[in-house]
């Protein structure tokens, strides 16, 4: 089967959930979950413009470096990330990133390090209704060079993108268990978008990478303070939004 | 009863941190909205509704309906992840029966748009779910629940239809914009009278069992997702060309579940 969906638009042709056109949107954009957090990363572009605030979805286009990029919002989980990809893909978007905080689960790993998804276990759902579970959630190749080339110390990694995150943490019950069967299978990371945006992007043909800031970690109880943290989201906007204007 | 217990999320202040409530703060029936700019729509139609708070897509208001019943709406986002996430902490934040308000798409060719649909049980084609209980648990609405939709809906002169719902998480493979071999994937599910696809119940009615939280959901069906395309080639449901008419609509199934909360308080069954 081919894969490929119809546009789905408002009556004004703003794309049904994402609530943005295609001159609203640059051909490479970073997408990030949390809605709030936009203005935030919109500070790193020049003449950022929010251009959409629809649902979960935030986008502010402007310029990095002299080159077109956006920053978007994708909603936590596979559900709202899956309909940004194919979203996205609609307005012709080329590149896409995922920067993320999520926690690491190997005792290895300090809170700060930022990781690079070369691929993520498929706990989620959604990733399961396009394509049999044997096909690999893993990077765009040409992304993930780019991205290692630009910052040698990233730590490559498996990630593990589930839909239940706090059962899977010390908070859940037993939580503990369930975090230490993924660490000895040699995952690094927690989150809940990768898999599913990385098999939309296999299956639309699109190309995807993921990024991790280790914000806590569930085995050493480390946790980054607030100062520290937005240093960090600053250079991982920065690794990423170089990679996307070379 | 509470079959699953997990230590609250908080942050330095105390506040639940993933959703930014507050423990025991919340009113114990609660509308879940999957929609952000959802729950100030909503809280409009409380008494005395006052903002309480915001958090990544946790949107959170509360008051009172018209015969003095505490009542609350707090959104999720989409999805099982964000319904998860919000139930965990609705339960922390003192929420004992949360009814989703939301829209829906179709599946038996011909549903009419605007059509009201409170859901009795939903297949469980997303992920969460599985995380949580074994594959042959069945997804229910809590029967209280849904009867008090049922008549809050009568009540309102409103005649909605009860029935099976499908969650599911990939829009983009079950829906009027889907790729292809839509009428594939969905004939067993037609052949089974599922009304509806949605993203959330599936979701909401197990880990709200778990939870000892009583759960239904009421929704818009936006048309079928076997509608002709229009003219313009887009996708859009039929609903959305008369946005007017479907934000109507939604007012009135949050309307219906307000008053569900204020009979399930009437009865004692909150």
């Amino acid at each position: 089967m081919k894969f490929k969906s119809s546009m789905m638009t408002h009556v004004d042709g703003r794309m049904h959930h994402i609530g943005i056109r295609k001159e609203h949107v640059a051909e490479n954009v970073i997408i990030t979950p949390d809605p709030l957090m936009i203005p935030f990363y919109a500070k790193f572009l020049e003449d950022a413009q929010q251009m959409g605030d629809y649902r979960e979805y935030v986008t502010y286009t402007g310029t990095y470096k002299g080159k077109p990029l956006s920053i978007m919002s994708c909603g936590f989980g596979c559900m709202p990330v899956a309909i940004a990809i194919e979203e996205l893909h609609h307005l012709d978007v080329k590149q896409i990133i995922r920067i993320g905080e999520n926690p690491a689960i190997q005792e290895h790993i300090k809170v700060g390090e930022i990781c690079l998804a070369s691929g993520s276990v498929r706990s989620e759902g959604n990733s399961k209704e396009y394509i049999d579970i044997s096909y690999p959630a893993i990077a765009d190749m040409d992304l993930l060079f780019k991205l290692m080339e630009r910052q040698k110390d990233l730590r490559i990694s498996i990630f593990r993108s589930h839909d239940v995150e706090n059962l899977d943490s010390p908070y859940g019950p037993n939580g503990m268990e369930r975090i230490k069967k993924w660490s000895k299978l040699g995952v690094d990371v927690f989150d809940a978008e990768t898999s599913s945006m990385y098999i939309v992007a296999s299956c639309i043909r699109n190309k995807t990478a993921s990024l991790a800031l280790v914000h806590e970690n569930y085995l050493t109880n480390e946790k980054l303070d607030e100062n520290t943290l937005n240093e960090k989201r600053e250079e991982m906007f920065k690794i990423a939004a170089d990679v996307l204007t070379m | 009863m509470k079959f699953y217990q997990s230590k609250p999320r908080l942050d330095n202040e105390g506040i639940l941190e993933r959703t930014g409530l507050a423990m025991n703060s919340i009113a114990k029936g609660v509308l879940l909205p999957g929609d952000p700019n959802r729950s100030k729509l909503i809280s409009s139609f409380f008494h005395d509704s006052s903002f309480l708070s915001r958090k990544g897509t946790y949107s959170a208001y509360v008051g009172k309906t018209e015969k003095g019943s505490d009542i609350a709406v707090c959104s999720s986002g989409m999805g099982c992840n964000c319904v998860a996430t919000a139930l965990e902490d609705l339960s922390f934040a003192g929420a004992s029966t949360v009814i989703r308000v939301g829209t829906c798409g179709g599946i038996i060719p011909g549903t009419v748009p605007g059509t009201i649909v409170i859901a009795s049980g939903c297949v469980r084609g997303e992920g969460a779910s599985y995380e949580l209980v074994p594959e042959d648990y069945p997804a229910v609405a809590h029967p209280y629940v849904v009867a008090a939709l049922a008549q809050a809906a009568k009540e309102m002169g409103e005649e909605a239809v009860v029935g099976m719902y499908r969650s599911h998480d990939a829009f983009y493979m079950e829906s009027k914009a889907a790729h292809e071999g839509l009428k594939e994937r969905m004939q067993k599910w037609i052949d089974m009278d599922v009304k509806v696809v949605e993203n959330e119940s599936g979701t909401l009615f197990t880990f709200g069992h778990l939870l000892g939280m009583k759960t239904g959901t009421i929704c818009v069906a936006l048309g079928s997702m076997f509608d002709e395309k229009n003219e313009d080639g887009d996708a859009i449901y039929t609903a959305y060309q008369d946005p007017a008419y479907l934000q109507s609509r939604i007012e009135t199934i949050a309307k219906i579940a307000i008053r569900a909360v204020e009979i399930l308080d009437e009865e004692g069954r909150l």
